[in-house]
């Protein structure tokens, strides 16, 4: 049986892939983090036994194969109201109620760790830096980075890279801040002369990278060694530093994509040496032609490059799962 | 999705203690944030059936072209 650990709700690259399970009749067990830990479903975990039972039953020995689908992604603390605790207190509660069931979690991928895995827990969250260094081991060509605390040695990486350079999140912080009808986000940042002048002696210490001078970015889709890839053209005069600012734009085209043979050996010795058996990774194409990697995300939306495209990656998904739990 | 600058909410003395990142974070219409509400979804799962959600259709015809077929005349 497959087990898909995933949110309860809204997660546009799960539900797809459970379609087409139900399509070709297949069981599986999808668990969510409310699941866990709401009060709908009975469930133990026996550490005698080393087992989960869930309605009495034991799921352990059923289960062999296991997507690992952002479960810890889900937000668990809607349920505090705010309004019986005090602001120190809610967020103490958060953090000691998220701390215990990420323990928990991390206990089930130790019962579960002779299963086949799409994404490990270990897998799920690679550091970016440290990919940076798998990637440059590889072959692959990588952006000259380095994380600076201060504007002196910022002004000097600024002048090795051409000053032309972008700061960046080092994680993958994505959450939106809302204050009135305006939304405000973290992306990419182009560097320039007037905004490091601005900035004080010392400060937090922020991940700085060579600008690219792209011709396009390329997504590339990777499931056990088989690469999908899409060409992001943007035929716009101004050119963001960050794809995300122009991905519904109607100058971007999304456009099947073939990467050189070598490359994509370069790519799967990356991700096998990250433990990664999926990721949407993310390059670039230099106006030189040279291909630079620039991140993966291991648990990275696949959908939009998928319809676009024709790669019907949701059907490959869930194929793949069942070829892997019939072996 | 609208953009309509790069802005912090952050106090200077908030700054001091952040990522440089956060002073130039891109300042958007809330109302033309996809993530947040409306916008496009690639799946037509009964789960997904929300009005909150646009469907976005397929767009082109299913074929085998990749983006290097274009430029296979210049190849020698």
């Amino acid at each position: 049986m497959i087990l898909i650990l995933s949110y309860d709700q809204y997660e546009q690259g799960t539900d797809p892939v459970i379609d087409w399970l139900l399509y070709y009749r297949k069981d599986f067990l999808r668990v969510s983090l409310s699941d866990i830990v709401r009060r709908k479903v009975r469930y133990q975990v026996d550490l005698q036994r080393q087992d989960i039972l869930i309605n009495g039953q034991s799921i352990k020995e059923k289960i062999k194969v296991i997507w690992h689908r952002r479960l810890m992604g889900e937000s668990l603390t809607a349920c505090f109201n705010q309004a019986d605790l005090q602001q120190n207190q809610l967020y103490q509660l958060k953090a000691e109620v998220n701390q215990e069931i990420s323990d928990l979690v991390q206990y089930l991928g130790v019962l579960f760790k002779d299963k086949k895995w799409l994404t490990s827990f270990e897998g799920f969250k690679v550091n970016k830096l440290w990919m940076l260094n798998l990637a440059s081991q590889s072959g692959l060509s990588v952006p000259r980075s380095e994380v600076i605390n201060n504007r002196r040695n910022l002004r000097m990486f600024y002048s090795r890279v051409g000053k032309s350079m972008i700061s960046k999140p080092i994680s993958d912080s994505r959450e939106a801040y809302a204050k009135g009808d305006k939304t405000y986000l973290l992306f990419t940042n182009e560097m320039s002369e007037e905004r490091i002048a601005t900035l004080p002696d010392f400060f937090f210490p922020t991940l700085f990278q060579e600008k690219i001078n792209i011709d396009f970015e390329i997504r590339t889709f990777y499931l056990d060694g088989k690469f999908s890839s899409t060409a992001v053209l943007n035929t716009s005069a101004k050119k963001e530093v960050d794809k995300k600012l122009y991905i519904t734009s109607k100058n971007t085209h999304y456009v099947p994509y073939e990467l050189p043979k070598e490359i994509e050996e370069k790519l799967h010795w990356t991700m096998m040496e990250a433990k990664l058996n999926t990721g949407c990774l993310d390059l670039m194409k230099d106006v030189n032609g040279n291909y630079i990697f620039i991140e993966v995300n291991p648990i990275g939306q696949y959908l939009a490059e998928s319809e676009r495209c024709n790669y019907h990656l949701d059907r490959f998904i869930a194929e793949w799962l069942i070829e892997t739990d019939n072996t | 999705m609208k953009v309509t600058g790069n802005n912090t909410i952050f106090s200077e003395s908030l700054l001091q203690k952040a990522p440089i990142n956060y002073r130039y974070m891109v300042e958007i219409e809330t109302s033309s944030f996809n993530e947040d509400a409306p916008g496009y979804r690639f799946s037509k799962s009964h789960r997904h059936s929300s009005k909150a959600f646009i469907n976005a259709n397929c767009y082109k015809p299913i074929s085998d072209i990749i983006f290097q077929n274009f430029f296979a005349d210049d190849e020698p």
